[in-house]
């Protein structure tokens, strides 16, 4: 078969394909049909497929566990925070201590009291990040609660709730990846604490 | 009680490095300009990531038109070596070649990964061709200024493709080590099946070029849209290596009609 006429092939097939998925209402305007019809082996299984059914929201929280483990989460930031509240993590007496250095003009213990100072300084943006992360998964959480009722009410028709559970397994994925190292490099390659385990027992 | 997981007894106070910037939260992919925009951000979390999208047309979408621009601003840049209609011919050939070979290739990659034992989704493969291309074709896109500005600048034919294949191959070395980073995070044994698709692209785009050709037009050849094929790739490498050694297989090249 010569070009030309693997080319015209090519084209018919792209017309027939573009014809049924116009007339099944899946093409949204002309730039979708064109598209189609140049690159339907490509865009081809993505239009005329059709999208897949927005998932059974509370099915998939079940499935992925998503509630136990942001307890889980919430419970490692809540061990941060008692760290956190421990005497040698008390920014203002470090700050008095470094004050007291330096009145006695002692400098290589201030300079080591100021690194002390900016280490607990980044502990505490790391647990701020943390805590609005969690809330904020906390939040979408509730929302999809909201739009799962929604859904029951409307017959499951209306909403599609698919985004959001996706937007929430991602936030909570981002919490596990914070949460890998919350210390955010402080401790030295390789210490056990390096690691904290990235997903609790659920 | 909560249990205290974090053991503060090995918190080394002096920093020997810089902090670790804190792992960014996951998000969704994204369609049209704002899908693009986390494409040129992190490359290889949206290559990996489209491929696990499920609900993508509208990510197609963009990425389609993303290749359609982004190539065919390279391929337009390449055509002006001489203005005319050379210029829209080469905008819309480029795109076609790396399009019309992912459709080919991107089938052959699942079909090989389900030989080679993974789980195949035909739709996610191609996404991550997609995903791939679309990188490639904005590489390609932020090029193009390097051929326009060789082009204006005088350099001859010679020079002109030089410029053209280097940059090709800085974009194609862009796509292909986001399209191995992403294959490898696919589940199953993807390595092999990457490979292979990888030599699949290499072998149909080569031949793909070909056939399309011209992209820049020799200074004295009269415009045409397709040269005549002349045999494959392969063949033509072989005719150059000859012509290299003083073997010609004909008396002169073609000169344009007028002349």
């Amino acid at each position: 078969m010569r070009g030309l006429e693997l080319s015209a092939l090519y084209l018919l097939v792209g017309l027939g394909v573009t014809i049924a998925a116009s007339l099944q209402a899946r093409t949204s305007g002309w730039l979708d049909a064109g598209l189609l019809f140049a690159f339907w082996p490509l865009y081809g299984p993505f239009l005329v497929a059709g999208r897949p059914q927005p998932a059974q929201p509370s099915a998939l929280l079940m499935a992925d566990g998503i509630p136990a483990r942001l307890e889980g989460l919430s419970a490692k930031v809540s061990a941060l925070d008692q760290v956190l509240a421990q005497p040698d993590f008390h920014l203002p007496a470090a700050e008095a201590r470094k004050a007291e250095h330096e009145a006695k003009g002692e400098t290589r213990a201030s300079a080591r009291v100021q690194a002390r100072i900016e280490s607990i300084l980044r502990l505490q943006e790391r647990r701020a990040q943390l805590h609005e992360n969690l809330a904020e998964a906390r939040e979408l959480m509730a929302q999809l609660r909201v739009q799962t009722e929604l859904m029951r009410v409307s017959g499951g028709s209306e909403v599609d709730t698919s985004a959001l559970v996706l937007e929430l397994e991602s936030r909570v994925q981002g919490l596990d990846g914070l949460l890998e190292d919350p210390y955010g490099g402080l401790l030295p390659q390789g210490s056990p604490q390096a690691a904290a385990p990235a997903s609790p027992p659920v | 009680m909560t249990e205290n997981i974090f053991d503060t007894a090995s918190i080394d106070f002096e920093p020997k490095r810089a902090p670790k910037s804190a792992p960014r939260l996951e998000e969704p992919v994204r369609g049209g300009l704002e899908g693009i925009d986390q494409l040129l951000r992190r490359p290889v979390w949206f290559v990996e990531a489209a491929a696990r999208h499920t609900a993508a047309d509208q990510v197609v979408r963009a990425l389609l038109l993303a290749v359609l621009l982004g190539a065919g601003l390279f391929g337009a840049s390449m055509g002006l070596f001489r203005p005319g209609p050379q210029i829209l011919s080469s905008a819309i050939k480029l795109p076609l070649v790396l399009l019309l070979t992912a459709a080919i290739s991107a089938p052959a990659y699942t079909a090989a990964r389900w030989a080679f034992g993974a789980s195949a989704d035909m739709r996610q493969d191609i996404l991550l061709f997609l995903s791939t291309l679309s990188l490639t074709s904005l590489v390609l896109a932020a090029l193009a200024p390097v051929v326009l500005l060789g082009v204006l600048s005088g350099f001859s034919y010679h020079a002109t493709i030089l410029a053209v294949v280097a940059c090709c191959g800085a974009a194609g070395l862009v796509g292909l080590l986001a399209f191995a980073r992403a294959a490898s995070r696919q589940p199953g044994p993807s390595k092999r099946a990457a490979l292979l698709a990888a030599l699949i692209f290499a072998v149909v785009g080569t031949q793909m070029a070909w056939t399309l050709r011209p992209f820049v037009a020799r200074p004295r050849a009269p415009f045409e849209v397709l040269r005549s094929m002349e045999g494959g790739f392969i063949e033509a490498v072989g005719t150059s290596a000859r012509s290299a050694q003083g073997d010609y297989s004909r008396q002169q090249a073609p000169l344009p009609e007028s002349e």
